[in-house]
Order: structure tokens, then C-alpha cells, then sequence
């Protein structure tokens, strides 16, 4: 019996014995002549899965038949199907998944097409023959879900979010059980799921109850309950000093989007705002707000957003936007005029920026550095996420670090805040381990020996 | 294209310079190999300063300048370049300690020396450095790597910042020719900062260098050049907008020409080892763009190397040095180290590059005799630090790769 084949029989779901696994995502439908045969393969599957409590979801590709999926899943006892199909259906829960890039609303989000969390190859600082120009994250370029898991939550109004990606094909080698939990983690810092989707050498080793795959296994078994037992987290309150108005729709979808997957990279603290509740919404926090939308709002959001400037904060708009204020000369970036404008600045784009990277490195830029809120220092190739409590007595930053060289060194997270105490957890230790604090100027140092590929720094008062 | 006026350092007009350095005596098959003895030589002062506390370092940076001959007749009414010494991204540290406890100049130096400067008379004060691979305003960078900006503006009346690694407010480079004998390009091309000021200050770090042995002021001055022109994928034809990566292709390998119209190098075929071309564009830019006011921060330092991907050690040699002489004042913080500033290529620390110190005293910039070299303060037998016991990591350059199957 070949890997694929073990993976389809009862036995295979001894493996989850003792995981925090609760749901079986089987594929389900192609479309094709085989479908059917392949659902009574299921069945027993299927049945042992049932009565070992676990709930069983079936794929349903685009192109099948989601009416005939579905009578085939309720005869064959699936608690719902999954799919990308738009096709309507009444009578059987259907989980919607769409591209990443796509809009949703609804309770249950699920993201399709997206790309495994990680370093890209396609760019580099110090390598001689290897770009550098990976835009405004600055080298090197690293794939992630978690600002699509972020955007599902603020903007869809999901209370569940499920993400679907799988191994990198072109990996010539096992994945590290660390990619694992960095996988986890990227999807989890918002509060989604991946649906776990393991490498083919994993499988094989599984199937074949080889211990080095039992370890890999049981690493992301650990994972997965970290996660789900600080699941708190991620309902934590995104730090934002960087506000992104658009309506993140229609035309406009594309270029804010990105400038949030951007932002997200860069790990730039942003609030997303909704335009439509742009005028209920206290600016209270910001330091800058970006107007991504190319049509001018209302008179009174734009009323709004001047006084902001004139407040003190910094507006960013497209071109067209009426100038107040005196212009500053010289002012950086180029592809801005920028006018002091009470007590606040303004900037109004030259020309249309239809490149998101370079309007979310610009925006970071007239925001400006002095307002970071946390910075990293040895943390190259880390994304970081930054949330405080409802009462914000406590915090966590989240540091995913994809470039092993520096997991050795050791890290240093820069608060302006002067947190009393951090400890940094990581997935499978137990304990969380007591961070070094030194004080600065302004703010305060926590010192960590080491990171792994994933660790989440837990700050309080 | 500008081109650098005819004053020079200290007040010497271009032609006076070249007067001073002329001291030549012609040997066989053409070269031509100055008098040594005849390269200049000023006073040195070295003191011993323990914490970088900003009134510790207010008076003894105020003692040393007075022990130079005083601020006022090198500022007085002038505008001042800084050159600091930020190598690198700014997101490294060695270890958990600060880039300014180990390979940056430390910021209250900078806040100190801008101070003195503006105490003395300074018509406005300019901070300059070439941020790694990026336009963004200096401040912006300092702030990026945990600096307080606001603090060194503060620290003048007139402080002003700029990244002088491309092209700047200006609308053009300025070209500074080499004058004398070219090392290894005949003239650079630099951000219109180090054409506009009236003095220029080398505000240095106390340290070892991979490719060049040791940094120090005449080292920092490599960090003058703008990527956008000597970059490693600028155009060829004209300068990049932006800065976007090092500039190893060009200098330290040899395996390019910067964009026109910058002077390709001298000699084509020259060795393409980055132990004798870095130390040559170092002499060269020094005597293009000669340093008025050395002053070198050697309070907490490392070794091994210019930055933490050398993998050397933190050190607290507790010892600051300045002169108007680029050359003495680096001979002199070489033997503060623990080396011989007559060394050669071969000898620690230069072993396995050429001595810039050699090169700029044969080009005549300076004299690295310490016999030759007033000391004043603290006299290097009582400042010595040795380094060489330290960790020295590795001693070549390399770049850093990921591993390709890293995810």
C-alpha cells in the first residue's frame, strides 16, 4: 500500500491519537468519472473519524458538481463541504473559499491560493549576483498570510477564518518541523487556521511510523495546542499608528490591499478604516492616516481628515486633494508635496501611485520612524505583530523568524512603551522564560538569548 | 557637474596642498615615491574617557580641541560637515549591545562634538552619512535604528542631516579630483554635502576592519561615496536614483566601472583584490576631500571587524582621539590598538591588505611616525588597548547567503 493509499484508511488517523486535531478536510469531488468510486473509498475513513469525534469536511473542486457533492456527503455522513465554487447551494453547510486577494463577508472566511509563509529567494542584500530591490520591506522578501487573516476579521466580519496552502513544491528536502510551527503561527496571530498540509516526505515517514516523522508530527501537534491555548491573543488589538482609509473595494481593492499585505511585511503598525466608517471612528492613536481611494470623499470625512492634520497628525492623499498649509521644500519622499498645515503635516501625491509598494514604503516614510512603536534589532527576515489587551495592561509581539542564521543570535525587541516585564514563549517549552530588561531612552530593551522560528513575547505593567 | 573648489583642508588653497605634497623623489621605471619625512605631521590629542556620560564627554572632548589649537579657528563662522560612522543596515548588533557601544559612532560623542562645535561658533552644523542601500533621510534612518534624531538636532543651533548616499537636494554630484597621483580612480563623485561646508570633521570609531585592518577616520571616509554612482547594479550610463545595495562590485572587487559620468578607475589592470584596492580609494578619498577635524570614539569598541557580521568581541578600550591631521591621528589610534602604525602589508593589522596609513604618507596626506607625531593628554602607553588577543572572527570578506532550502 503506497503512502497516498494508507492516508485514505481508518489507520491513518491513529496519527492524530492524542493531537488537538478536530476536523478531516478529505478531497471530496474533481468533477470527474472517478468521484464517486473515490467516495466509497472514503467511507470507512469517513466513519472512524466520526467516532473518534472528529468532524469531516469534504474538497469540493470548482469544478464538480456541488449539488451532487453534497447529496453524496449527506449520505456519506460529512459535516459540510468545502469549496471554491460560487455555485449556490441550499440544505448542506458549503465552506466559501476564495483567492487571496478576493473580498468576502460572511461569519466563515476561507482563503485559498495562498502562498506558504517564508522566505523568498528573490531577493537579498549580500548576495553578489542576488537583487536587493525587493521593495519596501527591504530584502529579504518574505511571504505571509497573516495580514489576510487580519483583513478576514476587521474588514469581513469573520469569526472563523480557514487558510489553505501547501509545501513549497520546489524544496528538495523534508521541511523543518520549525517551518511547521511558522506555518501555524502566521495563520494563528489573527485567529485563522490553516488546514494543515503536510510535505510529501512527511506523509511518506508517517505512513511508514518512522520516528524523525513522529517528532516532526509531534512538533506541530504541539503547536497547534500553544496556539489554541493562547488563543486570547489573538483577539488581542492590533497597535496602529499608521490609519488606511479606503472602502477596500471595487476598484479601489487591489492597491489597498496590497498596501496592507505591504504594511504587514514591513511589520508597520496600521489600523484599518473602513470609509464608510471612517467618520464614526476616533482617529484617537494615529499619527499619520493614509487615504488610499482615488475619489474624494465626503465633505465630511474630508473635513475630518484636515482637521487631523491640523490637530497634529500627518494626511496622506492621492493627487487632486486640495494644498493648505506652506509647502516644505525638499520634503521626502519626492513623490509627495508636503505642507506643514496647523499643527500637523500634509501630503499630497504628485502624480497617482498605482505602485502599492512604493505608496506603503512612502506612507511608513511620512509617518515616520520617530513613532515607532517597537522596534527589532538582529531580526533580520522576522515578521513581527504587535497586540495589546482590552485594558492594554499587557501586550504580545509576535516574532516569526524565517532566516535560521539568525535564530542563533541573539534578539533584542525595542519598546517605546516601558513594559515592566516580558517572557517569551515558545511552542512546546511549558514555561515561558523571563526576558532581560534594560531601560532607554525613551522606552525600554528586552534582551532574548535566542529565537527559534516562532516565539511570542507576552509584555505587562 | 560641479567641481570642488580650490580650497582645500585647513584653510590651504588646492594649490598650497599641492605644494605640501609634492615632496618627490623620482626613482626608477617612473614612479614617483614622496619623501615620508616630508608628509605632515600636527598634534594628536588622546584622553582617557570612561562612560559615555555627556558632561564627561563635553569636557574632555572641550580639553582636547583646546589642546589642538581651539575649535574657533577651524568653525568660527562655518558651515561643518560630519562625516559619522553608521556602517551597515542599522538593525545589527553585536550581541544585545547597541551599535553604539560597538562598531557606530556613539551618539552622545556626536551630540557632544556638535555642541563644541556650535559653542564655537559654527554658522551650522551637518550631520552626513551614507545610509546602506536606501534614500531615506538620515533622520529617518537614525530613527529606523533606535536613534533619537531629535536629540543631535538639538545639540546646535543650525543642525541639519542628509543621507549623502545618492544625489540628495542637489541637482548635481560634485567631482573631487584626486590631486597628486590618483590611487585608484581619478576623481569621485559625491553628494554636493562634502563640496558645501567650510570644514570637515571624520567622526570615527575605534575599530578593526575586515578588508582594510582597521577603520578609524580615514576608513570612515569610505562611506563618503554614493551607491547610486559606485553601486553594485547602478546603470551604466548614468547613476541609479536610488541607492539599492553596497558597493563591493565596484570597489572591493574591481568587477565593475560606476556610471558615467564618474572617471572609471586609473588603472584597469590592477589586481582586483579588495586588500589593495580598498586601502587605495581610502587614500584617495582623503585627499580629495581632505578631513579637517579627526575625532575617533573609542570609549566602547569591538574587534575583528568594521560591524557585527565580522564576528568579533565588545571591548571598552575607554580612550578618545582627535587631530587635524587624518593620517597622525589614525597612526596614532593604531598604536593606541596595540599595532605599529609602520606596518606593512603582511603585519597585523594589515595582514592581508595594504596599510592605508603607508599609502596616505606616501601620497604625503600625513605621516604616521609617531616620532614624528606630538601627542598631547594621555600619552598612548597609558591609553593602549590592545586588540589583537580579541576576537578576531573572520578576516576576509563574504557575503551572507540564506541557505536555499530555508524555509
Amino acid at each position: 500500500m503506497g503512502a497516498l493509499d494508507w492516508w485514505g484508511t481508518p489507520r491513518a488517523l491513529e496519527t492524530l491519537e492524542g493531537s488537538p486535531v478536530s476536523c478531516l478536510v478529505v478531497t471530496w469531488a474533481e468533477g470527474s468519472a472517478g468521484d464517486a468510486a473515490h467516495q466509497r473509498a472514503l467511507a470507512p475513513l469517513a466513519a472512524a473519524a466520526r467516532q473518534r469525534g472528529l468532524s469531516v469536511v469534504g474538497w469540493v473542486s470548482a469544478e464538480a458538481d456541488l449539488r451532487q457533492a453534497a447529496a453524496s456527503a449527506e449520505v456519506s455522513g460529512l459535516d459540510a463541504l468545502a469549496t471554491e465554487s460560487t455555485e449556490p447551494l441550499d440544505g448542506f453547510e458549503v465552506l466559501r473559499f476564495a483567492e487571496v486577494g478576493a473580498r468576502q463577508r460572511s461569519g466563515f472566511v476561507g482563503i485559498s491560493g495562498a502562498p506558504w509563509p517564508g522566505m523568498s529567494m528573490g531577493g537579498f542584500p549580500f548576495g553578489g549576483d542576488i537583487d536587493a530591490s525587493t521593495g519596501p520591506t527591504g530584502p529579504p522578501w518574505i511571504d505571509s498570510n497573516a495580514w489576510r487573516v487580519r483583513v478576514a476579521r476587521e474588514l469581513e466580519g469573520a469569526q472563523t477564518v480557514w487558510v489553505a496552502f501547501d509545501p513549497p513544491q520546489e524544496s528538495r528536502r523534508p521541511l523543518r518541523a520549525s517551518s511547521y510551527v511558522q506555518a501555524l503561527a502566521d495563520t494563528a496571530i489573527h485567529g485563522g487556521r490553516w488546514m494543515i498540509s503536510l510535505d510529501p516526505s512527511l506523509r511518506d515517514g508517517l505512513a511508514r511510523q518512522e520516528s524523525a516523522a513522529r517528532s516532526v508530527w509531534g512538533e506541530i501537534g504541539r503547536g497547534l495546542a500553544f496556539f489554541a491555548e493562547h488563543r486570547a491573543w489573538s483577539h488581542y488589538r492590533p497597535v496602529g499608528h499608521l490609519g488606511v482609509v479606503s472602502d477596500f473595494a471595487g476598484d479601489d481593492a487591489f492597491l489597498s490591499l496590497e498596501i496592507l499585505n505591504l504594511l504587514s511585511r514591513q511589520s508597520s503598525l496600521y489600523r484599518i478604516v473602513e470609509k464608510d466608517h471612517a467618520l464614526d471612528e476616533p482617529f484617537d492613536g494615529l499619527k499619520a492616516v493614509l487615504f488610499v481611494d482615488a475619489d474624494t470623499p465626503g465633505p465630511d470625512l474630508r473635513r475630518k481628515l484636515y482637521s487631523f492634520a491640523e490637530e497634529g497628525g500627518t494626511l496622506i492623499t492621492p493627487p487632486g486633494w486640495e494644498a493648505r498649509g506652506t509647502e516644505i521644500e525638499h520634503a521626502w519622499p519626492p513623490r509627495f508635496r508636503v505642507f506643514r498645515y496647523g499643527e500637523g503635516r500634509l501630503a499630497v501625491a504628485r502624480e497617482e501611485i498605482s505602485d502599492p509598494y512604493v505608496l506603503a514604503d512612502d506612507a511608513q516614510l511620512l509617518l515616520s520612524h520617530r513613532h515607532d512603536g517597537v522596534r527589532l534589532f538582529n531580526a533580520m527576515g522576522t515578521l513581527s505583530h504587535y497586540g495589546l489587551s482590552g485594558d492594554e495592561s499587557s501586550g504580545v509581539l509576535h516574532l516569526v523568524s524565517f532566516f535560521s542564521l539568525f535564530s542563533a543570535v541573539p534578539l533584542t525587541v525595542w519598546f517605546r512603551r516601558g513594559w515592566a516585564s516580558a517572557r517569551l514563549w515558545v511552542p512546546g517549552s511549558g514555561e515561558a522564560a523571563t526576558a532581560e530588561r534594560r531601560a532607554a531612552e525613551p522606552g525600554v530593551e528586552f534582551h532574548l538569548e535566542t529565537v527559534p522560528g516562532y516565539g511570542a513575547l507576552e509584555v505587562s505593567t | 557637474m560641479s567641481r570642488r573648489s580650490e580650497q582645500s583642508g585647513h584653510g590651504a588653497t588646492r594649490r598650497e596642498f599641492l605644494a605640501g605634497s609634492t615632496a618627490v623623489l623620482g626613482l626608477g621605471l617612473g614612479r614617483l615615491v614622496p619623501l615620508a619625512g616630508a608628509a605632515p605631521a600636527a598634534t594628536v590629542s588622546v584622553a582617557k574617557c570612561d562612560s559615555y556620560s555627556s558632561a564627561e564627554l563635553v569636557r574632555s572632548l572641550d580639553r582636547m580641541f583646546d589642546q589642538l589649537g581651539g575649535l574657533g579657528r577651524l568653525v568660527k563662522g562655518r558651515t561643518v560637515a560630519i562625516k559619522l560612522n553608521m556602517t551597515g543596515v542599522g538593525g545589527f548588533r553585536l550581541g544585545t549591545a547597541r551599535q553604539g557601544e560597538t562598531y557606530w559612532v556613539h551618539p552622545r560623542v556626536i551630540g557632544a562634538v556638535v555642541h563644541l562645535l556650535d559653542r564655537a561658533g559654527a554658522r551650522r552644523v551637518r550631520l552626513l552619512e551614507s545610509a546602506y542601500a536606501t534614500a531615506m533621510p538620515l533622520e529617518e534612518f537614525m530613527y529606523k535604528s533606535g536613534w533619537e534624531a531629535s536629540d543631535l538636532a538639538r545639540a546646535g543651533r543650525r543642525v541639519e542631516f542628509e543621507n549623502t548616499n545618492w544625489l540628495g537636494r542637489a541637482r548635481e554630484y560634485s567631482r573631487f579630483p584626486v590631486p597628486g597621483r590618483p590611487l585608484l580612480f581619478p576623481s569621485y563623485l559625491l553628494n554636493h554635502s562634502f563640496e558645501d561646508c567650510d570644514t570637515f570633521v571624520s567622526l570615527a570609531k575605534l575599530k578593526e576592519h575586515i578588508t582594510a585592518g582597521i577603520t578609524l577616520s580615514m576608513k570612515n571616509c569610505f562611506g563618503n561615496i554614493p551607491t547610486t554612482v559606485y553601486g553594485d547594479h547602478v546603470p551604466e550610463d548614468e547613476p541609479a536614483d536610488e541607492p539599492r545595495s553596497g558597493r563591493e562590485g565596484v570597489f572591493h572587487q574591481g568587477a565593475r566601472q560606476p556610471s558615467r559620468p564618474a572617471a572609471p578607475e586609473v588603472d584597469p589592470a590592477s589586481p582586483r583584490d579588495a586588500g589593495y584596492r580598498i586601502p587605495r580609494v581610502v587614500v584617495d578619498l582623503c585627499a580629495a576631500r581632505p578631513v579637517d577635524l579627526a575625532v575617533v570614539d573609542g570609549i566602547d569598541t569591538m574587534s575583528g571587524s568594521e560591524g557585527p557580521w565580522g564576528l568579533g568581541e565588545r571591548c571598552h578600550p575607554g580612550v578618545l582621539l582627535a587631530g587635524t591631521n587624518c593620517v597622525n591621528t589614525d597612526a596614532v589610534g593604531t598604536a593606541i590598538m596595540g599595532y605599529d602604525p609602520m606596518a606593512s602589508r603582511g603585519t597585523k593589522p594589515f595582514e592581508t591588505c595594504d596599510s592605508f596609513l603607508e599609502l596616505a604618507e606616501e601620497a604625503g596626506l600625513g605621516s604616521r611616525d609617531l616620532s614624528r607625531i606630538e601627542v598631547a593628554g594621555t600619552p598612548i602607553r597609558e591609553a593602549r588597548f590592545d586588540f589583537a588577543p580579541l576576537k578576531r572572527g573572520r578576516r576576509e570578506y563574504r557575503s551572507w547567503r540564506p541557505d536555499p532550502e530555508e524555509h
